[in-house]
């Protein structure tokens, strides 16, 4: 057979009656899947751009799973903590019934002791110049004073031999005994080893004066007393202490406060019968009671930690309670509350969702993008009953209003603690739902993105954006911008 | 750790819900703690958001701002979805834009709204240079 020769006419209408085959297959094509790039080969950058959207979107659906998972494993933590709200809740009530029956006869015991206090350091004061220059300087006539309580106390000098009369010295001896002989028993003067004269009072305070006084070098002001506690304490500080419904009485501490003072006042206070507070032997401050009150000692900066008096609830001191003929009806009520307690436990085992328990400490990671770059760990709590700090009572918690108190005190720090951490995975909540909104819309936008991919003609979007922006312009979206825009800060740069 | 903050005379600058305008002379401070900082010429007002990018730029500046994102994600998805449709190839752009809101890096968003600013202008001008030849072209294919 010879070859067929087609004239260019023939030839340009057979090419073209290919090209329309063709294009009747994609269009065919097209139409069957409902997307307008099928393959690599129709537009190799929209394809591959499209199948990237698709497998975006994929991922972005395996990850709402995740998120939705998340969040139901928050709300299976929150439906834990109301259930156990309301066992605290009752065990509560089970606690203030018993609190309202009858009392039985108890009796009260505490012994508070603080911390050894230093002993203190008496008042003393020691002379610049030494004795010898100064007698050897002094004339008759010349007088040291000593002023101790608000009374000051003349000795004049005479000279080496005159016969002393009262209140007379010529040296350190005789000095000494006209300082006895008016009166002044605490005080005693002594010349030291380097023969500087050196005054001690065995309590109280002293001023030395007069001309000798001046001569000798010693300060014009009061020698006090100190205490190295109490001058640790950065003074001024105070110590207060509360008896029951008795009123609050404080200690004020100072630079020359004493030990001695210390026990005077607490000599003083004034406490109820069966109360009494006192320095002991070793320096503490010993507070002993057989009555029913709760003891509060409280100190501004370190004072009731220096002390050793903050004890184990923050200075707030409960008798121990003894009952001897217990109440059934009391009894009754604290086995019921042991039973509501142990419930606790159990749901707050009961609370996991897919293998995560918030409310037994484990920890929630919620992924919110595909490289794990951006994800929230949500904490767990402790939440059963010892994690709660409720622990199921074997003495004679209910038997006595006072111990029950602590234990309705606990409950409430409990319940507290209970709706802090609901409104805390609240919140965690809230922030997975927003960003699970977000990864829905964006999956939605993902998959129009993907099928209407026919574009990547710079010039057909360019015209296309044209048009847009035109028609952005009357649109109702931009007019709620500006109005948001409007609301905010944004309206300063108008 | 603190962002220090240089702003030349009578530059504005907004930090949280305020605006601070300096004075006459060049001042540099420090600012600590999560606040929202925008430079006066990193603000994009209303009246001056006339393009779809810039719209998305003002949208996600408004979340940044604002402090609760959800308010303007409706505004904002709308217009990613016009963006999308008249220019996919805007897309790897946008998904820049999405993660950042995503990882709630609102300010990093912000950054990727301006270079998606960057290519619609660059789309724009083919737009404007290129109208000839392609009508040219439309008008070959016919013929063919």
């Amino acid at each position: 057979m010879g070859d067929i020769v087609l004239s260019a006419g023939v030839r340009k209408n057979l090419l073209s009656l290919q090209s329309t085959a063709d294009m009747m297959a994609l269009t065919q094509n097209r139409l069957a899947t409902g997307k307008k790039v099928n393959s690599a080969l129709d537009n190799p950058f929209n394809f591959f751009t499209s199948a990237a959207l698709n497998n975006r979107a994929g991922d972005m659906n395996a990850l709402l799973d995740a998120i939705g998972q998340s969040q139901k494993t928050l709300e299976q933590a929150d439906i834990g903590i109301t259930a156990i709200t309301k066992l605290v809740e009752s065990a509560k009530s089970l606690a203030k019934q018993a609190r309202q029956s009858t009392q039985p006869v108890a009796t009260y015991n505490q012994t508070i002791t603080g911390a050894a206090i230093a002993a203190d350091v008496p008042a003393s004061a020691t002379s610049t110049a030494t004795a010898a220059s100064v007698y050897g300087a002094a004339t008759a006539g010349d007088t040291l004073s000593i002023t101790v309580g608000g009374t000051t106390h003349n000795f004049t000098y005479v000279a080496s031999g005159a016969s002393a009369a009262a209140g007379t010295f010529s040296d350190t001896a005789e000095l000494q005994a006209a300082i006895t002989a008016a009166g002044l028993t605490d005080i005693t003067v002594a010349e030291d080893g380097t023969g500087h004269l050196k005054i001690d009072a065995a309590s109280g305070s002293f001023t030395v004066g007069g001309d000798m006084g001046t001569d000798f070098g010693f300060a014009t002001t009061a020698n006090t007393p100190s205490n190295p506690t109490f001058a640790g304490l950065t003074p001024p500080q105070s110590l207060s202490i509360k008896v029951g419904a008795g009123a609050t009485e404080t200690f004020n501490i100072t630079a020359s406060t004493t030990r001695d003072d210390l026990a005077t006042w607490l000599g003083g206070l004034h406490l109820p019968t069966g109360v009494s507070a006192s320095l002991n032997a070793s320096g503490q401050v010993a507070i002993t009671s057989t009555t029913s009150d709760v003891i509060t000692v409280t100190g501004t900066g370190n004072t009731a930690t220096t002390l050793g008096l903050v004890g184990t609830n923050n200075g707030v001191y409960t008798p121990a309670v003894t009952v001897t003929t217990p109440s059934q009806q009391r009894a009754d009520y604290q086995s019921e509350y042991n039973k509501t307690i142990a419930q606790i436990d159990s749901l707050a085992r009961d609370s996991s969702y897919n293998g995560v328990n918030l409310l037994a400490s484990d920890t929630l990671k919620v992924v919110f993008n595909e490289d794990g770059s951006s994800f929230l760990n949500i904490e767990g709590v402790d939440f059963t009953s010892a994690g709660l700090g409720l622990l199921s009572l074997d003495g004679d918690d209910f038997q006595n209003n006072l111990t029950t108190d602590a234990v309705i005190t606990k409950l409430d720090n409990a319940l507290r603690t209970l709706r802090t951490q609901a409104s805390t995975f609240g919140t965690k909540l809230g922030t997975v739902e927003t960003r699970q909104n977000f990864t829905k819309s964006l999956i939605q936008t993902l998959k129009t993105g993907a099928d209407n991919l026919v574009l990547a003609d710079p010039n057909e979007e360019g015209a296309n954006m044209l048009a847009l922006q035109t028609r952005q312009q009357l649109s109702t979206t931009a007019l709620s911008l500006s109005a948001q825009a409007d609301q905010a800060v944004l309206r300063l740069f108008g | 750790m603190a962002l220090k903050v240089e702003l030349k005379p009578n530059e504005r600058v907004l930090i949280g819900d305020c605006v601070i305008t300096n004075s006459d002379q060049r001042t540099r401070f420090l600012v600590d703690g999560n606040v929202p900082i925008l430079r006066e010429k990193d603000i994009m007002t209303a009246d001056r958001a006339d393009t779809p990018a810039k719209r998305i730029y003002l949208t996600v500046q408004l979340m940044y701002i604002g402090g609760n994102p959800t308010d303007q994600h409706e505004v904002y998805f709308a217009l990613m979805k016009d963006i999308v449709e008249a220019a996919p190839s805007s897309w790897s752009r946008i998904a820049e834009i999405n993660n950042h809101i995503l990882t709630g890096d609102l300010y990093k968003a912000l950054k990727s709204a301006k270079k998606l600013i960057d290519y619609e202008q660059e789309l724009l001008t083919h737009a404007s240079s290129g109208q000839g030849l392609r009508s040219g072209g439309t008008t070959d294919r016919k013929s063919a």
